[in-house]
């Protein structure tokens, strides 16, 4: 029969290990993120609760009326959904069905693999709103600040997120 | 009414057709729906000792969308694998729901139609088991009851409505405040169709998110006099609280509920009869898939010829296998403090729900 200290000691290290687990699985390594709407869509800033409100379907339009329509790309999901929902892609698709099946008048964000087709569809779509690693960006779209701040700014809530430690 | 579930395939391979057809070129039409699955187990009785499989729900929603603002969603249920006509009725088909909605502005949407009561957390996606952590909705607040000596056995308040809906969206300083209120005939003999009195059901659901939080508070309201409780006047007050921090999720929501006190001829006796029922679920996520979670249920009668109160205590896990697979097992310990005796028992369920 092992002493007890030893086996709670063990219980803890179990549990440590579990929460640490579960802590990294939600960080990973990603390029800064440029938020990026059509040309003709007036929108110049947006606020981190906005952004947080659209892309859970809280919200469905941007001023003057325009419909939004969520556009995402698979190669920073995790950090964008940490860094500006707070919350794990589970809960974000476990949020959006919660939406759709209880009738709300929302439209899902529509995955495109593509950054070229994404930049396209952004482009040619008024009330589209995507996000891309900032070099993928090319002049046919128009950058978002968030809360003010530019890409290229420090306080830019996407910025670069090697060793991100963010999690929701 | 045995045509609808042998014309089912054919009607799934139409939406199919029409979905590929139209969802990828002008996504004017989004077809979704889900399913499950029980098996569940109980100590109740000699009956519940079997284990005993339960196909629930089959459930299909339509969005169509006719153009920026105007849509129309409808919401098919086959549930405990309907087989309707021919003298063996089992299940139930039925059209949950089915409303043109029109968007003026983000702060007014009207919507008319037959549409799911905007009551709670729950109720207004009350058979959506992929979205719940539980298999079940939570007993104090969503279950049948007989309210009042000579009322029937019925729901707090109307699952569903054929009425009129206005919904809309305010941001007042960050603050993000969602309303709906609605006029619907209220419960009685084809509820859908006509009203058997010259009283509408109303009520209205409101949610307050504050700046840079990741939950919100609720209230719920809802007034009918119906037939199902014999014109008796009954109202409902909810309070509903969602919060999420990390990974770690709790929700809680109470009812009070009032009836006219009436007597066997059905005419009010003045006074009233008020029962009260509460639950809070308290859940944390581990590695984006595995959800344990506790749900304390408590419901008070407000007459009670048989039981005092009711409580439940639901331990249970959610495992997500993919985004839209849900396995979920959970052991429900039910005490009801009878007049006579102690009535307690237990239940296990296992379930997989998937969204479609």
């Amino acid at each position: 029969m092992k002493p007890l200290h030893i086996l709670t000691c063990k219980a803890l290290l179990v549990l440590v290990v579990v929460l640490i687990c579960n802590s990294t699985a939600l960080a990973e390594r990603c390029d800064t993120l440029a938020l990026i709407v059509a040309q003709d869509n007036p929108i110049t800033n947006i606020s981190e609760e906005q952004l947080q409100r659209i892309y859970l379907g809280k919200v469905i339009t941007f001023s003057g009326n325009l419909r939004i329509q969520l556009v995402e790309h698979d190669c920073c999901l995790d950090f964008f959904y940490n860094r500006i929902l707070h919350k794990t892609k589970g809960q974000v698709r476990k949020h959006w069905l919660k939406n759709i099946f209880s009738g709300r008048d929302c439209i899902p964000p529509t995955l495109i693999r593509d950054s070229k087709e994404l930049l396209e569809h952004v482009a040619k779509t008024k009330g589209a709103i995507g996000f891309l690693p900032l070099h993928e960006i090319n002049d046919s779209v128009k950058l978002l600040s968030v809360d003010g701040a530019q890409p290229s700014d420090s306080g830019y809530v996407l910025i670069t997120c090697d060793n991100d430690q963010s999690k929701p | 009414m045995k045509r609808y579930t042998k014309a089912l395939p054919i009607i799934l391979m139409l939406i199919m057709f029409v979905a590929g057809h139209t969802n990828g070129q002008e996504r004017d039409f989004r077809l979704y729906g889900f399913f499950d699955m029980e098996a569940k187990i109980s100590n109740k009785d000699a009956a519940g000792k079997n284990w005993t499989f339960d196909q629930h729900h089959f459930n299909l929603l339509f969005d169509f969308r006719i153009d920026d603002r105007i849509r129309v969603c409808s919401e098919m249920e086959w549930e405990h694998g309907a087989v309707l006509g021919g003298g063996d009725d089992v299940g139930e088909i039925y059209l949950a729901k089915a409303y043109l909605e029109y968007r003026f502005s983000e702060r007014f949407q009207l919507r008319v139609g037959k549409f799911l009561t905007p009551f709670g957390i729950y109720n207004e996606r009350h058979d959506a088991t992929p979205t719940f952590t539980s298999t079940t909705l939570p007993a104090s607040v969503y279950s049948k009851r007989v309210l009042s000596p000579y009322c029937h056995q019925a729901r707090l308040f109307a699952k569903e409505g054929a009425g009129i809906q206005l919904i809309g969206t305010f941001q007042p300083n960050d603050w993000l405040l969602r309303y709906q209120t609605y006029l619907t005939n209220g419960r009685g003999d084809a509820p859908f169709e006509k009203d058997n009195n010259a009283n509408k059901a109303v009520g209205g659901r409101v949610t307050i998110a504050p700046p840079s939080t990741h939950g919100h508070i609720g209230f719920s309201f809802f007034r009918e006099r119906s037939t199902i409780n014999h014109n008796a006047v009954n109202t409902l007050l909810g309070l509903e609280a969602e919060y999420d921090i990390a990974t770690f999720h709790l929700e809680a929501e109470a009812i009070i509920s009032s009836i006219e006190a009436i007597d066997s001829l059905y005419q009010p006796i003045g006074g009233h009869y008020q029962s009260e029922g509460a639950y809070a679920l308290v859940s944390y996520t581990l590695f984006d898939r595995l959800t344990p979670f506790v749900r304390y249920d408590y419901y008070k009668p407000g007459w009670s010829d048989s039981y005092t109160q009711e409580t439940k205590q639901t331990i249970g896990m959610n495992f997500s296998v993919t985004d839209r697979v849900f396995l979920k097992s959970e052991i429900i310990f039910n005490q009801t403090n009878m007049i006579t005796q102690d009535h307690n028992y237990r239940s296990f369920i296992m379930s997989i729900a998937a969204a479609l």
